[in-house]
């Protein structure tokens, strides 16, 4: 099916190396761009408490979205689809404006747990009515994707305007890094510590990602390995959500991207997803530092511009021969 | 200087011989069951009676005016979370309730057989929709211009106050606020170069001259912190950064917790803003950064009791 990269390039480990170490080099220099933006002057406790943090949440929120995109892409078997065009971040911020209705006192790794229990049956609601399709065809599952999470933002976003919590919602969902300092992105390493067990579980996702029958016949548990994969994309959804806020099309551009270059191998891709998913917002996160200076534009509205030209390039390019 | 009970007894007069000279032609029941009164909207002018017995009001800042002046004739006001604390006797049951802000019930309305609706700011696109549903009954417009934020709230206020025959009242009210704005003009100069945030979810917006809280500026006199850093015109607000705060270095901070005037215990304006940053800044260190009363300053747009309370903040911040 859509799993098998259309071509497998050959690329020779030597040049592969190179390029990861360019592609690293790169990161670094794109982080020191961003630690040398700002509004106030440089100054040791500006880097502390203001550009480092920033910079850190850019990069650990990048890498651990667009690794959760290819997990996604692997476990449903389709190369369109992305934690926030099936559900599972609509159904995290569900689950925010829920805690915060019913509690809203409640401490952040509360706000979080919920989010992420959401995020969760969210996303196992995908899958089920994936499952449920009588014919899978490529297109047709992303579009799936889409309308449940239509679904799902249409019953948050009544719940939110009966409360008076729309702007409130906005300022949630729009990703947005404006508000980040030293003691207010560090949730963000859990995110972090997930991505490092999907480096470790790289090889079983790659075989879960070849089907339910190929992964039985080789003896990998099928079920754990979805369990496990789906577990890590809801809960770092959540925890992007809750603390910067939705960054659409990532999981999506990076992941294919990176299958383009390097296979579908998640082993080698891994690093690069998670490369290229910091670099991307680094990039958009500069753009919208710098087109409005002093202001901001949320990073999560740039994302939006880039990314949906970029899916609509993607679902254009591959049409005829997408399966 | 303008006399409006003159004023209102000439459009009183004038109107009545219109509608007399108009009569039998004109079937509206306003002209049928009395007296009338022009007044000037923010979409033009409008025939309304005099003295109602039944409105319903959509617009917090004009609720906010009608009960100042003890008008007892509102018989319909939106409710749906965002009634102001100190106008909460309208969320009772004594009230119907006649949809919210931005959607009106029109099947509620009817019960309160209205001689006159009005909207206002948030409501005021629901206008038409008003007009064509309640035929006959007119609908007044009585949006707030925040380029200029206190002359719009008073004008509005005397026509209001025409209508129920209060002109004196209000004049009265508006010369005394007059007068304190005068003081606090004077207190302002020199005071230093002050800058409203509003919170929300966690995230800071900043609001300079031309924006819906730029009678600071305007109008009250404080100096605006953000001209020489942007433009001065940030008319929406801008998405900040804390360095953005940090470098404006504003004398005075104002702080609208938009959590805590629609009700919800989020975090605290507080809690967002004490952090390394911000407290370097002089307003932080002077200890002049103000809380401001959010319902005033973002719920009710332009009411008389509400306006008392913008000026008395500021007062106590310059003090």
């Amino acid at each position: 099916m859509t799993t098998t990269a259309p071509v497998a390039p050959t690329t020779p480990p030597a040049l592969r190396a190179v390029g990861m170490v360019g592609g690293v080099v790169g990161l670094v220099v794109l982080a020191a761009i961003s630690l040398s933006i700002g509004v106030a002057d440089l100054s040791w406790e500006i880097v502390s408490s203001s550009r480092l943090p920033r910079t850190l949440a850019l990069v650990l929120s990048g890498a651990a979205l667009a690794v959760c995109g290819l997990l996604l892409q692997l476990l449903v078997r389709n190369r369109f689809v992305e934690p926030s065009t099936v559900g599972t971040t609509e159904a995290a911020g569900l689950g925010l404006v829920v805690v915060t209705l019913l509690a809203p006192g409640a401490p952040l790794l509360a706000k979080m747990g919920t989010a992420a229990l959401f995020a969760l049956v969210g996303t196992w609601l995908f899958l089920a009515v994936v499952r449920m399709m009588p014919v899978q065809e490529t297109i047709l599952v992303p579009l799936v994707g889409l309308m449940l999470g239509g679904v799902i933002a249409a019953a948050t976003t009544f719940l939110a305007f009966h409360n008076d919590l729309l702007q409130t919602l906005n300022s949630w969902m729009t990703g947005d890094f404006s508000g980040i300092l030293r003691g207010r992105y560090e949730l963000l390493w859990v995110a972090a510590v997930l991505v490092a067990i999907a480096f470790f579980a790289a090889d079983r996702f790659t075989v879960a990602g070849m089907g339910e029958t190929f992964s039985t016949n080789v003896g990998l548990d099928h079920r754990k390995v979805m369990a496990v994969g789906l577990g890590i994309i809801s809960v770092v959804s959540a925890v992007v959500v809750v603390t910067v806020g939705m960054i659409p099309f990532l999981g999506l551009v990076v992941p294919n991207v990176v299958s383009a270059l390097v296979g579908d191998n998640a082993r080698r891709g891994l690093p690069w997803v998670a490369i290229l998913g910091s670099g991307l917002v680094l990039v958009c996160d500069i753009v919208g530092r710098l087109v409005r200076h002093p202001y901001e534009i949320p990073v999560g509205t740039v994302m939006g511009v880039l990314g949906a030209a970029f899916f609509l390039y993607l679902l254009l390019r591959r049409s005829p021969d997408a399966s | 200087m303008r006399t409006p009970k003159a004023l209102a007894t000439v459009a009183v007069t004038s109107a009545l011989a219109l509608s007399l000279a108009a009569c039998g032609s004109d079937d509206s029941d306003a002209a049928d069951s009395g007296p009338t009164v022009t007044v000037t909207d923010s979409r033009g002018q409008e025939e309304v009676p005099l003295n109602p017995d039944s409105v319903v009001v959509f617009d917090m800042g004009v609720l906010d005016t009608l009960d100042t002046l003890g008008v007892d004739a509102v018989t319909g006001v939106a409710k749906g979370g965002a009634t102001p604390s100190y106008l909460d006797k309208y969320a009772g049951d004594d009230y119907v309730g006649v949809g919210d802000l931005f959607e009106p019930d029109l099947e509620a309305i009817p019960r309160t057989e209205p001689d006159l609706i009005i909207v206002g700011g948030r409501s005021s696109e629901m206008h038409d929709t008003l007009e064509d549903a309640f035929d006959g009954v007119p609908v007044l417009d009585m949006s707030v211009d925040e380029s200029s934020y206190f002359e719009s709230a008073r004008a509005n206020a005397r026509e209001l106050a025409k209508i129920f025959e209060k002109s004196d009242e209000v004049d009265e009210i508006i010369a005394g606020q007059e007068k304190r704005v005068e003081a606090v003009r004077e207190q302002a100069d020199g005071a230093g170069r002050g800058l409203v945030l509003l919170t929300s979810g966690g995230e800071v917006t900043a609001y300079s001259v031309g924006s819906r809280f730029g009678f600071l500026h305007e109008d009250l006199g404080v100096e605006a912190a953000t001209g020489e850093l942007g433009d001065q015109e940030t008319r929406h607000g801008e998405a900040i950064s804390f360095e953005f705060v940090k470098k404006t270095d504003p004398d005075l901070l104002y702080v609208v917790d938009r959590d805590a005037a629609i009700g919800e215990e989020g975090k605290s304006a507080e809690e967002i803003l004490d952090n390394a940053l911000v407290r370097g800044t002089k307003a932080w260190k002077q200890e002049k950064v103000t809380y401001v009363d959010a319902e005033a300053w973002y719920i009710v747009v332009g009411g008389l009791t509400s306006m008392d309370t913008l000026i008395d903040e500021v007062e106590q911040s310059l003090s």
